[in-house]
């Protein structure tokens, strides 16, 4: 009977997947837990990130200054292996969207990947509404500047079939948005979701303005730009946790919770491991 | 009637991610089908954004109340003219690779050079030692530099530490707590607790 199920195991799933089915399922009863007891009215405090109490101060002097917060999502969209990092750009939006309605100041959104465009216009379509002005929205607020394929790095030379099987690099979208950038009269630059070397490009472009600068994203290899061009920086997952600094619910709280406690789980794993390992016995 | 798309994402999500986990035929086919549909989305996706692209210039154009809009008139021009050459012409053709051999790959050349003078002057503003955080970037940096020119090899035995060690370490970190945050956010969409799509 373990054979047969143990065969059959090894036939329907692999081994890397598996090992990640091990993670999610161990990650699943703590976040349920996590969000039970956030429910029930738990409460924890979280460690104050600076780039998250700078956006929360950005809308007062946006709306006395008259001018919007450029918000760019990055060059993700939804239905990628991005999707987490726009995600995490359009909980930030639907912040900004909310406040802004009320002082008829829309934020600035700039994508480069199409499929982040109907989210993004429809998350502050919904926040005019809720305000009751839904007479206000203006689509134009959100404005895909060009296309961009994260999957392609800078090394893939474009042409035109490339270009019929995905679309290209973000340079296009860096272009039109450094134009926006440094043109128009912004408060403040925020730059939350995937993106690539032209971070450092939109980054400097901000800097050099002095504009109040908020940023940040998951891959490693741009966090030294992140690090140097933004103001207020977030440092890797720092983005996930939006959802629970700006909009304090409930599902977005406990999944902060079950990140820090697995993350203990983790590093407590790695600790032993590397004892056992020290003392020979694995 | 407002569940209605909060339990297609749901049960579609399911789908896809249990078909990602386990290999079975009928969910291969049905995870397959779906991602097939994913791509007919984002094509319709890239319409709207090219509607959306043309809107928005036209209407700087028209309107006149921002900064450039010379700059408008000249992507409506190129979309245009692209467009119009993909159309009669085709994508695998004579006068589209002219435009992406001889505008685009030039344009996009010159722009990434731009990067090395961006990098200058963020890595001056960078490392600037400010306070302890910076300086020891400062010094990592320094470190780095020097052990890239063959002068004194014991320095490069040090960058090959810091690269190796340090920030092996925080790059893994990092990663780490991306991979739980990507676990954490991908969950919540799945479970219908985070609805970017419905109220």
């Amino acid at each position: 009977m373990v054979n047969a199920l143990s065969s059959l195991l090894q036939s329907t799933i692999e081994p890397e997947q598996a090992r990640m089915l091990a993670l999610f399922l161990f990650f699943l009863p703590v976040f349920f837990f996590a969000y039970w007891a956030v429910k029930r009215g738990a409460r924890f405090s979280l460690r104050p990130i600076d780039a998250y109490t700078a956006l929360k101060g950005l809308l007062a002097r946006a709306a006395e200054a008259g001018q919007p917060v450029h918000l760019s999502l990055g060059i993700a969209g939804i239905g990628d292996q991005a999707t987490a990092d726009t995600t995490a750009g359009l909980n930030v939006l639907e912040y900004l969207a909310e406040r802004a309605a009320i002082s008829a100041n829309p934020p600035l959104v700039t994508i480069a990947n199409a499929t982040a465009l109907p989210v993004a216009q429809d998350l502050l379509r919904r926040a005019y509404r809720r305000q009751g002005y839904s007479e206000e929205y203006d689509p134009g607020r959100v404005r895909f500047v060009a296309p961009s394929d994260p999957t392609l790095g800078s090394s893939a030379v474009p042409s035109p079939s490339v270009y019929a099987n995905s679309p290209q690099d973000a340079f296009a979208y860096a272009a039109g948005t450094m134009q926006l950038l440094s043109k128009q009269k912004v408060t403040a630059n925020v730059m939350l979701g995937q993106f690539g070397d032209e971070f450092l490009l939109l980054g400097e472009t901000g800097a050099r303005r002095d504009l109040t600068q908020i940023g940040g994203t998951s891959v490693v290899s741009v966090l030294p730009f992140v690090y140097a061009t933004m103001s207020h920086p977030l440092i890797g997952e720092d983005i996930y946790a939006g959802g629970a600094y700006l909009s304090d619910k409930p599902a977005h709280l406990s999944s902060l919770l079950a990140q820090d406690i697995l993350r203990w789980v983790l590093v407590a794993g790695m600790g032993v491991a590397i004892v056992l390992r020290t003392l020979g016995l694995v | 009637m407002k569940h209605i798309p909060t339990a297609i994402a749901i049960g579609v999500g399911l789908i896809v991610l249990l078909d990602f986990f386990f290999t079975l035929p009928l969910l291969d086919a049905v995870g397959f089908t779906f991602r097939e549909w994913t791509i007919i989305l984002a094509a319709f996706a890239v319409l709207l954004g090219l509607v959306n692209l043309v809107l928005v210039h036209l209407s700087r154009i028209i309107r006149h109340n921002e900064p450039s809009t010379g700059y408008s008139v000249i992507v409506l021009l190129t979309a245009v003219s692209v467009f119009l050459i993909g159309l009669l012409f085709g994508l695998p053709s004579e006068p589209m690779n002219w435009v992406f051999d001889h505008l685009y790959v030039p344009l996009q050349g010159a722009f990434f050079a731009l990067v090395a003078f961006f990098l200058a002057t963020a890595a001056y503003r960078a490392l600037r030692a400010r306070n302890l955080d910076t300086t020891l970037i400062l010094v990592s940096a320094l470190i780095v530099f020097l052990g890239q020119a063959p002068l004194v090899s014991a320095m490069t035995q040090v960058r090959e530490w810091v690269l190796n060690v340090p920030s092996t370490a925080g790059a893994r970190g990092i990663l780490l707590g991306v991979a739980l945050g990507t676990i954490a956010t991908g969950l919540r969409l799945i479970v219908g607790m985070d609805r970017p799509y419905s109220e």
